[in-house]
C-alpha cells in the first residue's frame, strides 16, 4: 500500500468532462506538472520546455470544445504534449542543454533499446523513422506503455503498433546504427 | 502486473483510475523500487510546480475576451487595412503528419501535370487535422499548408473574401514528390467568407510581383501552374 498515491488520487478526483471545461489557468494548475515534466523530459531544454508547455495549454484551451471526453483529460494532454514536443524538436533552433535530471528509467520487455539513455534515444529516433512510428516508439520505450496502451492512445490497433515497432526493430537489427551498442537480437 | 506506464502513474495521481486499478498499482509499487522512484519523481515535480507562478500567457488567456466592438475608434481603420492572414512565425515545429494516400480537391490550370503537384491545408488544433475543400474555419485558427512537387519552385499565396491577394513565400522544392510542410504557419484573421490558399508552381525562381499580378488578374499565365484549396469563415 502506498499512502501517498491514495491521498493524491482521492484529492484529485474530478469528473473528466468538467475538468476540460475549466478555464485555461485552472487546467494549467491541475495538469501543468505533467505537461511541463513531459516537455522537460523530451526537449531537455528549460526554455523550450516552458515555451512548449504554454503552447500546449493555449492550444487545448482554444480547441476545448472539440474535446469529446473519449479520453481522460490527462491522456488527451499527454498525447497533445508528445505531438507538440516532437514537432518542436523537428524545427527547433536551440540545442538540448541537458539541464534537467534524467527521468527514472522505464522498464519494458524489449530493453535493448529502452535501456539506452533517454537523452540520446529520443533525438536518435527522430532521425530514423516516420512521425507516427516515432510516437509509437517513444510511448513504448520511453513511457513503458504496452502495445495495446500505445494503440489506445494513438487510435491504432495493438497489432498495428506491434507491426510498426517490429519494423523499426528489424531495421535496427539488420543495419544497427553506431549508437545502438551490441545491436538487437 | 507489468510496470505501470508513465501516463498510468500520472492518471493515478489525478484520480482518473478505478479503485481496482489503483489497488493493483499500489501493490506493484510496494515491490518495485524503480516504479516507486518514478512516482516519487512525479510527486517531487508536482511539489515544485505548485510553488512556481502561473505564466502570464496562461493568466491572460483565462480572462474573458473583450468584444471587438469595444475597440477604440482609431484601431478600426488599422484593423480594416490589416492583411487577411498574418504570418506568425517561420516554420519551427509546426510540421504535421503526412497523408500519403489522398489528395484534396484542387483546381488545376490547363497543362498541369496531373498527380505530380498538389496542395493540402491542415488545422493545428491540438491534434493536426486535415481540412477538406470548403471546410469551415474560424478566426484565430492556425493552419499549415503542405505541398508536393517536382523540381522547381512553389510560391504560396492567399486570396481572402474581399479579394485581397497576398503572396507569402516562395520555396525551392526538393523535387522528391513527397509531402512537405510550407516553411511557415498562418493564423486566420476575421475577414469573413471564402479564403483561398494557392500554390503556384514554376520551373524557375518566380518574381513575387508577377505572381501577385497574375493572381489579381485571374488570367492564365503560361508557365504558371496553380493549385488551390478553399476554406470558409463565417460571415
Amino acid at each position: 500500500m502506498n499512502p501517498r498515491a491514495t491521498t493524491i488520487a482521492a484529492a484529485a478526483a474530478l469528473p473528466e468532462r468538467r475538468a476540460m471545461a475549466l478555464d485555461v489557468e485552472s487546467l494549467y494548475r491541475r495538469y501543468g506538472d505533467m505537461v511541463l515534466g513531459r516537455c522537460r523530459a523530451l526537449l531537455r531544454n528549460e526554455a523550450d520546455a516552458q515555451e512548449v508547455c504554454q503552447e500546449v495549454f493555449l492550444k487545448v484551451h482554444r480547441y476545448r470544445a472539440r474535446f469529446r471526453g473519449e479520453a481522460s483529460p490527462s491522456t488527451y494532454l499527454f498525447r497533445v504534449t508528445t505531438t507538440t514536443c516532437l514537432n518542436h524538436m523537428r524545427g527547433r533552433r536551440r540545442r538540448p542543454e541537458d539541464p534537467v535530471e534524467e527521468p527514472p528509467a522505464v522498464m519494458v520487455e524489449d530493453s535493448a533499446i529502452a535501456g539506452h539513455a533517454l537523452r540520446d534515444l529520443v533525438g536518435r529516433l527522430l532521425k530514423t523513422t516516420d512521425e507516427r512510428t516515432q510516437a509509437c516508439l517513444i510511448y513504448h520505450y520511453v513511457d513503458g506503455m504496452t502495445h495495446q496502451e500505445v494503440g489506445d492512445l494513438m487510435g491504432l490497433s495493438a497489432a498495428a503498433v506491434r507491426k510498426r515497432i517490429g519494423k523499426f526493430r528489424a531495421g535496427m537489427r539488420d543495419t544497427p546504427p553506431d549508437w545502438l551498442k551490441g545491436g538487437l537480437k | 502486473m507489468t510496470h505501470p506506464s508513465t501516463l498510468t502513474l500520472h492518471r493515478m495521481r489525478y484520480g482518473e483510475l478505478s479503485a481496482d486499478e489503483v489497488r493493483d498499482i499500489e501493490a506493484h509499487l510496494t515491490g518495485c523500487e524503480a516504479c516507486s522512484a518514478r512516482l516519487q519523481s512525479q510527486l517531487s515535480n508536482r511539489a515544485a510546480f505548485e510553488l512556481a507562478p502561473v505564466p502570464d500567457a496562461i493568466r491572460v488567456a483565462s480572462k474573458p475576451a473583450r468584444s471587438p466592438w469595444r475597440l477604440a475608434g482609431w484601431l478600426v481603420p488599422a484593423l480594416a487595412a490589416a492583411m487577411a492572414l498574418v504570418v506568425i512565425s517561420p516554420f519551427s515545429g509546426t510540421e504535421l503528419p503526412g497523408d500519403e494516400t489522398t489528395l484534396v480537391e484542387t483546381e488545376r490550370t490547363k497543362g498541369s501535370n496531373q498527380g505530380a503537384r498538389s496542395l493540402q491545408i491542415w488545422l493545428d488544433a491540438g491534434e493536426p487535422t486535415r481540412l477538406a475543400e470548403g471546410a469551415s474555419v474560424s478566426p484565430g485558427d492556425r493552419v499549415q499548408l503542405k505541398y508536393r512537387a517536382r523540381p522547381g519552385w512553389v510560391t504560396f499565396a492567399g486570396v481572402d473574401g474581399r479579394g485581397v491577394v497576398e503572396v507569402y513565400k516562395a520555396v525551392n522544392t526538393d523535387g522528391s514528390g513527397e509531402w512537405r510542410p510550407a516553411p511557415f504557419s498562418l493564423t486566420l484573421d476575421d475577414a469573413p467568407g471564402e479564403q483561398q490558399f494557392l500554390a503556384v508552381f514554376t520551373s524557375e525562381r518566380p518574381d513575387r510581383q508577377a505572381v501577385a499580378d497574375a493572381l489579381k488578374s485571374g488570367k492564365t499565365v503560361p508557365g504558371l501552374k496553380i493549385e488551390r484549396v478553399t476554406v470558409v469563415k463565417p460571415r
